[in-house]
């Protein structure tokens, strides 16, 4: 026995259990009457397609003449329109107000038949079609490359393979070093035998990657986040919200088996962006050769890609004009938060305009 | 798209599970020993069962295959009891924090007056104690071969 902190009111305890009772039955059958399948909000056009890769071109209303296009390479895991989620969350459409000419690289949905697509096909191949599209276009030599996530360690690649495509590269919560104390997700990866995982499985399921990435905070990407929807009871707008995360969060592409490998082997085990030795298509990929401006923006609460392993950029290419973005917030919150909104497409455009 | 989502009730019965954790939260503290004073020993055995399912590896059945015999399944066996052990370790540590950070020991603690704040320090009792669990070479070893075991399921079952 022992003096206690609770200091429990049976009475007001069960009013308290019955409201929210009450109130999660009540956002429960709210969110049983909404419809949020929508991919993005902004719109869009699109313009090329190799594949299941889509390029998408967003409306802007005043583009900026003087700009490069903006072309976006997002992650192979999960859907990028977690960056044009609704209007008042969207990276994508406060680039487009800066005007900045938007374009975006979906990956799409890999299937049985993609199984084989590897990281020359994406990095090499598939992205580099997206880039010489908007080249073509555009009449210009070079696009501004804009990588989020697993599409900025994609990104470095293309860069340091074709320097002369991209004038400016932008990073977005981009794994660089793989190995950082820190980094709990790679701890775990590194144990798997990736070989005979893609040798039985071929394509790796979404949902697998997904578990992973819950796994990394169970109580709190579930238990708070599950409970907490009884505060949104009678807030449609809220709710909406939620649901649109709830969804993009379980939408998630299955992994083409020969570039999950490479990308497991190359990266998670070996760590070879940052100690050398790192090859696609049978080309090595020297990040020396990355000589125009990087802008390395990076969440300090980011729990999936630790600030660590995105500031192991600084120094490692031939840029000479290096900088870096700390975002107070997390890998998520670095889309969708209200500060996001506000300070990330200016940032980015106000970098780019200067360079 | 995880097909589950496509089911209409996945989000219903997602929600009504954890609904009844917070309800269990609160059982699990609705007969104190005796006025002013927790059996912490008592809340400690009912929170652990609560806690293990949401520590054991999730998802990972997402790929599990129908059951089979033989080597596969064994491994499998074994694995799975590997990992639910560390589970029931990782509950044992997350409740013996959280009847640690009930304990008024510093006397300018504030008291604990609704099942709200008891929630909120219950997930971050167990957060810390999977965070630390986590880091560890054993919880990472279990993690893969958990995942391994049931990918030679699906081989074996092919």
């Amino acid at each position: 026995m022992s003096a206690s902190r609770l200091a429990l009111d049976p009475v007001r305890t069960a009013a308290e259990m019955a409201e929210f009772a009450q109130r999660m039955a009540r956002a429960t059958a709210e969110l049983a009457s909404l419809d949020v399948r929508t991919e993005g909000c902004t719109p869009r056009t699109e313009v090329m397609r190799r594949g299941k890769t889509v390029l998408w071109r967003y409306a802007c209303e005043a583009p900026d003449g003087g700009l490069a296009p903006l072309v976006i390479c997002y992650a192979l895991v999960n859907r990028p329109y977690m960056l044009d989620l609704q209007p008042d969350r969207s990276l994508i459409r406060g680039l487009a107000a800066c005007g900045l000419d938007v374009y975006l690289v979906d990956w799409g949905y890999p299937d049985r038949g993609d199984s084989h697509l590897s990281l020359d096909d994406y990095v090499n191949r598939h992205l580099g079609a997206c880039i010489d599209h908007v080249r073509a276009a555009h009449g210009v030599g070079e696009v501004n490359l804009l990588g989020v996530c697993q599409g900025g360690t994609m990104s470095l690649c293309h860069t340091a393979l074709h320097p002369e495509r991209v004038r400016n590269l932008v990073t977005m919560v981009t794994p660089v070093d793989f190995h950082t104390d820190d980094n709990l997700l790679s701890r775990w990866v590194r144990k798997v035998d990736v070989d005979r995982m893609v040798e039985v499985l071929g394509n790796v399921p979404g949902a697998l990657l997904n578990a992973a990435f819950v796994a990394l905070m169970p109580l709190r990407l579930t238990v708070r986040k599950y409970t907490g929807l009884a505060d949104l009871a009678g807030d449609r707008a809220a709710l909406e919200n939620f649901l649109r995360m709830e969804r993009w969060i379980h939408d998630s592409p299955d992994q083409a088996g020969t570039a999950f490998r490479e990308f497991i082997r190359g990266f998670f085990h070996e760590n070879r962006l940052l100690n050398g030795g790192l090859q696609i298509g049978g080309r090595p990929v020297d990040p020396q050769r990355i000589t125009c401006p990087i802008l390395n923006i990076y969440a300090r609460q980011d729990h999936l890609v630790p600030p660590a392993a995105s500031r192991a950029l600084e120094g490692l290419t031939g840029s000479r004009d290096y900088s870096a973005f700390e975002f107070d917030g997390g890998h998520i919150g670095i889309y969708v938060s209200r500060s996001a909104q506000e300070l990330l497409p200016r940032t980015i455009a106000q970098w780019l305009r200067s360079r | 798209m995880d097909e589950r989502f496509s089911d209409p009730l996945f989000l219903q019965r997602t929600l009504s599970e954890y609904a009844q954790g917070f309800a269990a939260l609160a059982g699990a503290f609705r007969a104190p020993a005796g006025p002013g004073a927790v059996d912490f020993g008592t809340i400690q055995q009912s929170l652990v069962a609560g806690y293990q399912r949401l520590f054991t590896p999730g998802g990972l059945d997402a790929a599990a295959p129908p059951s089979v015999s033989g080597a596969a399944f064994e491994r499998y066996r074994r694995a799975a009891a590997c990992t639910t052990e560390l589970a029931a370790s990782i509950a044992h540590d997350a409740s013996r924090r959280l009847a640690e950070a009930l304990v008024a020991s510093d006397p300018g603690a504030s008291p604990i007056t609704s099942l709200r704040e008891l929630h909120a320090l219950w997930i971050d009792c167990g957060e810390a104690a999977y965070a630390e669990a986590a880091r560890r070479e054993e919880f990472a070893s279990a993690q893969a071969e958990l995942l391994m075991a049931l990918v030679e399921l699906r081989a074996a079952a092919a």
